[in-house]
């Protein structure tokens, strides 16, 4: 990938993604790098930085996965992953116990688009102008009618992956209570509920009649 | 004339706590060693200051590839408040160091190594050659150096027992 891009414009600004529980490091970079590759991204590692202190671990890891759509046009991609005073847990699920990370889990999503058209005619004012009067009312030209879209969209979905796997956390170790449970804890809380109003009103009734 | 092109570009690593210079030092030497790289060490400076020692080191570790093609590479390994400290580990007393320390790898691709086309006509030749006849052979050797200094932070990552991130799914 070219380096030295002429135009950037960020997209997707620091949208954050807020975790606090046990995990497992090695999975989340499986999914990420699983939803990267289905989008057609490029895997890359920008930077690590780890501290250890006496409250756990603090890693940040940054990554900035990038596509090639044409010659001249990049997405790319900047996801921080910042998980802080980790612990190591043993927790256990379906009987069998395994270790986990405990600990904050903060990503961030910036996402770009890089061009390189200065100098092109394509960045000439009045074809500038035409382009972009065309793109707006007459017909979207499909090569570049779509990018902020589509990169746009391509964070959704690593997003959604990861949001996905963190949750699913919580339901294996059973912190994620079903519906049916809630409908049911519903129901005994009303039959007690129901069973003492019964009652004050067989007392209060007791009384009337003494 | 010799061109040489950015593949690996600024990838950084950093990490605060316990370690042992020394080891660290030699997993780096002994790594390119392995690989077949030859060694150059350009820049070490060493300050020691109230908050500890300030290390400053340059590698340049080279290796050549082909008649063509050399890789090179230049690790920046900043070393900072280091202190030396005692760890008691199986009832032994063991000297490690503890700091800040930064590395930065950069991964490059030279091209007319021997500089033999240097001239103008031969110059054109070269880079038509370069880039539509013998494409594969650049982009092998590009891999060739992002996979070495991936291995290579790896092992580091490994060593210091660091939150790995891998590029399998």
């Amino acid at each position: 990938m070219n380096n030295i891009h002429f135009e950037k414009e960020l997209i997707i600004n620091n949208r954050e993604l807020n975790y606090k529980g046990i995990f497992r490091p090695d999975e989340l970079f499986a999914v990420i790098n699983k939803a990267i590759e289905s989008r057609g991204y490029e895997k890359r590692e920008k930077k690590t930085e780890e501290t250890v202190s006496e409250t756990g671990k603090m890693t940040l890891i940054e990554l900035r996965p990038f596509k090639e759509k044409t010659q001249y046009a990049t997405f790319m991609i900047n996801i921080k992953i910042y998980l802080n005073n980790l612990t190591e847990v043993a927790e256990k699920v379906k009987g069998e116990k395994r270790l986990f990370q405990n600990g904050d889990v903060l990503i961030t999503f910036d996402a770009w688009t890089l061009t390189d058209y200065e100098g092109r005619w394509g960045l000439k004012p009045w074809v500038f102008f035409a382009k972009s009067l065309i793109n707006k009312f007459l017909y979207k030209i499909p090569l570049e009618g779509n990018f902020k879209g589509e990169v746009a969209t391509d964070t959704a979905y690593i997003y959604a992956h990861i949001k996905k796997l963190l949750n699913s956390y919580k339901e294996e170790i059973g912190l994620v209570v079903s519906e049916e449970e809630v409908k049911q804890r519903m129901q005994e809380e009303m039959k007690k509920e129901m069973s003492e109003l019964n009652i004050d009103n067989k007392e209060s009734n007791n009384n009337l009649s003494s | 004339m010799p061109e040489r092109t950015l593949v690996v570009d600024h990838l950084k690593f950093s990490y605060e706590g316990v370690f042992s210079a020394a080891e660290l030092y030699e997993i780096i030497s002994s790594f390119f060693f392995e690989k077949g790289w030859d060694w150059y060490e350009k820049i070490n400076q060493e300050q020691i200051t109230p908050e500890g020692k300030q290390m400053h080191i340059i590698f340049e570790p080279w290796k050549n590839v082909s008649d063509y093609y050399k890789l090179t590479t230049r690790i920046v390994f900043n070393l900072t408040d280091i202190k030396d400290i005692e760890v008691e580990h199986d009832g032994k007393q063991i000297k490690l160091d503890h700091g800040l320390v930064k590395i930065t790898f950069d991964g490059y691709v030279n091209s007319d190594r021997k500089k033999k086309w240097t001239k103008p006509f031969y110059w054109l030749l070269s880079m038509i050659m370069e880039k539509y006849f013998f494409r594969q052979h650049f982009t092998k050797f590009e891999d060739w150096i992002k996979s070495d200094l991936d291995d290579l932070l790896h092992k580091i990552k490994t060593y210091l027992n660091v939150c790995k991130y891998s590029y399998q799914t």
